[in-house]
């Protein structure tokens, strides 16, 4: 995904404090980052703040960064560190309000309809579902939606999560399971079928 | 085995967390069942726009330079000599906290009898061996909770104060003239009242002897940060400082390590000779980074002075080993509320910090 050698080369300058090295690596993974910080706090005005805190976060501590990791997982573990503590210091949850979705305030999601390409009305419904899927997503208690993120849209594996969410596999688990199960019933309109979707391609 | 059961580890089976042993008999009802494997597309559609709505997140075009802004100004702001204590032990921590707690206790009127304020000093009671500097409370600590499995930053981890600590620019006591400071010895209360602010009503009556009173009132700091990359980093610094002179500022060198390859100089300047004062350092080498910035501190500067109060209320109550660490805090606060005072474009005064580096 990200030339090995190239970042191995990139953190190591960065951790004799070469900036210009350091600004590489931001640029190399800035969307990984953000993505995550996005699905993980539900807008753009926080995961940027997050994404830029972990990166700040990464700056200070690379010292301590093994150069044989993975720099790319490691950033991933301080960005949930810091959204793990940030949520258990606020002790409450991120919930958009309902019907806050692509209101004149706006862009709390990236609207992609136009490049979605073809039929106009077909990348209507595509785009609602997105905003639906968020919607649902946000929704969720965070510890389930960390998981849930961590599993099946970055595609780490259960030891991993147990590892970035500091319990175990068997918690690890059970926040997928429930989290899943929560998000199934978010979207009862699209698993148990609905006229306007039955038959789409998303 | 049926839809139920099968249900229950359709999961586990597609994330291969399943044994042969129950994998077998949930493969063969699938195999068989529409349900189930309608279940199983479904969700795998589910994870396909999960993974391109992941696809389609991308940060802002210049989130690369807000980042290095960002490490540019933390370690600018690390090298002041206002920097506070950072001591992450737990039991300073713990004492610390719990000094806190007694000085809001007296100020809210438990000692001193005064009335409880609206708003008592929450940043205080959230880590109260974080003392930010003006304009640095979106760099938060590393958090003390209990998830430690990633590396904290622990910059000089249980290393006393600095002694610079213990030298604020101004040392207390000694105003600049026609500051708005002043200096009371209160022992009776309600003798003197300073103004109200946000955060400012209901302050406790009485004050400590040799506790600062702070006017509250609208502050704003106007601050440029400007990166300037030269091979001649000691000729350069050595020119701004004569700029600096000529402009009424005063400046401050802000050590960093190897003054050959880079040295902070930090300059507090009238506003009248801002402008031409930035357009001077400018021209010093290549600019690799600028910002000016406006920051209306109003708010901080009313926490802190709650902070202070509380903290000065208390430190004659408490032992000697916590003293120390709080008179250092004291001592920090005082300073930055009088930069705050002194270094605010209402002062007439803005901020230039020049970062002067070796090419790389």
């Amino acid at each position: 995904m990200f030339p090995l050698e190239e970042t191995k080369t990139l953190v190591a300058r960065s951790q004799q404090g070469d900036l210009e090295a350091f600004e590489q690596l931001v640029l190399l993974y800035q969307k990984k980052v953000y993505a995550l910080s996005f699905n993980l706090t539900g807008n753009q005005v926080e995961a940027q703040d997050l994404a830029q805190e972990a990166f700040l976060r990464a700056f200070t501590s690379l010292k301590g960064f093994r150069n044989d990791a993975d720099f790319g997982t490691w950033l991933h573990r301080l960005t949930v560190n810091l959204w793990i503590n940030g949520q258990q210091r606020q002790k409450k949850q991120f919930f958009l309000l309902p019907g806050s979705f692509g209101s004149a305030e706006g862009e709390e999601f990236p609207r992609e309809v136009a490049a979605a390409g073809g039929d106009p009305q077909e990348a209507l419904e595509k785009e609602e579902f997105r905003i639906a899927m968020r919607q649902a997503l946000n929704e969720l208690p965070w510890m389930q939606k960390t998981a849930l993120v961590l599993r099946e849209i970055e595609g780490y594996s259960y030891e991993e999560i147990a590892r970035m969410l500091g319990c175990s596999v068997g918690t690890v688990k059970s926040r997928l399971n429930r989290g899943r199960r929560t998000l199934k019933e978010k979207l009862t309109f699209f698993f148990n079928g609905s006229p306007a979707l039955e038959g789409k391609e998303f | 085995m049926n839809c139920r059961q099968a249900e229950k580890l359709l999961f586990l089976w597609r994330d291969g967390r399943l044994g042969e042993k129950r994998a077998g008999p949930l493969r063969a009802h699938v195999n068989t069942c529409k349900h189930c494997q309608r279940e199983l597309a479904k969700w795998e559609e589910v994870v396909t726009v999960l993974r391109e709505m992941n696809a389609l997140l991308v940060p802002e075009a210049d989130f690369s330079a807000q980042v290095r802004a960002k490490i540019t100004e933390k370690v600018v702001r690390q090298a002041l000599p206002l920097a506070r204590p950072r001591i992450w032990n737990w039991k300073k921590a713990v004492a610390t906290a719990a000094v806190v707690l007694l000085a809001l206790a007296s100020a809210w009127g438990i000692i001193s009898g005064g009335s409880l304020p609206q708003n008592p000093p929450s940043v205080a009671l959230e880590n109260p061996s974080y003392v930010p500097l003006p304009g640095e409370e979106n760099l938060s600590p590393p958090p003390l909770g209990p998830n430690k499995a990633v590396p904290e930053v622990q910059e000089n981890p249980g290393e006393k104060p600095p002694e610079a600590e213990k030298e604020p620019l101004a040392p207390p006591g000694r105003p600049e003239a026609g500051q708005e400071v002043l200096q009371v010895a209160l022992e009776k209360e309600g003798s003197l009242e300073n103004e109200k602010g946000s955060l400012g009503q209901d302050k406790p009556k009485a004050l400590e002897e040799g506790t600062r009173v702070f006017l509250n009132k609208e502050r704003n700091l106007v601050s440029t940060l400007l990166e300037v990359t030269t091979s001649e980093v000691a000729a350069a610094a050595a020119k701004a400082q004569d700029f600096a002179r000529e402009a009424g500022a005063k400046a401050q060198v802000i050590p960093l390590g190897n003054e050959e390859e880079q040295i902070v100089l930090r300059f507090v300047v009238p506003h009248s000779q801002a402008e031409k004062l930035r357009s001077q350092l400018e021209a010093l080498g290549r600019v690799t980074y600028q910002k000016t910035e406006r920051k209306d501190v109003t708010r901080e500067f009313a926490v802190k002075q709650e902070e202070y109060q509380a903290l000065k209320a208390q430190e004659s109550t408490v032992g000697s080993k916590e003293r120390a660490y709080l008179e250092a805090q004291i001592a920090s606060l005082e300073a930055q509320l009088q930069a705050l005072e002194t270094e605010s474009i209402e002062a007439g005064k803005e901020i230039v910090t020049l970062w002067l580096k070796a090419p790389s």
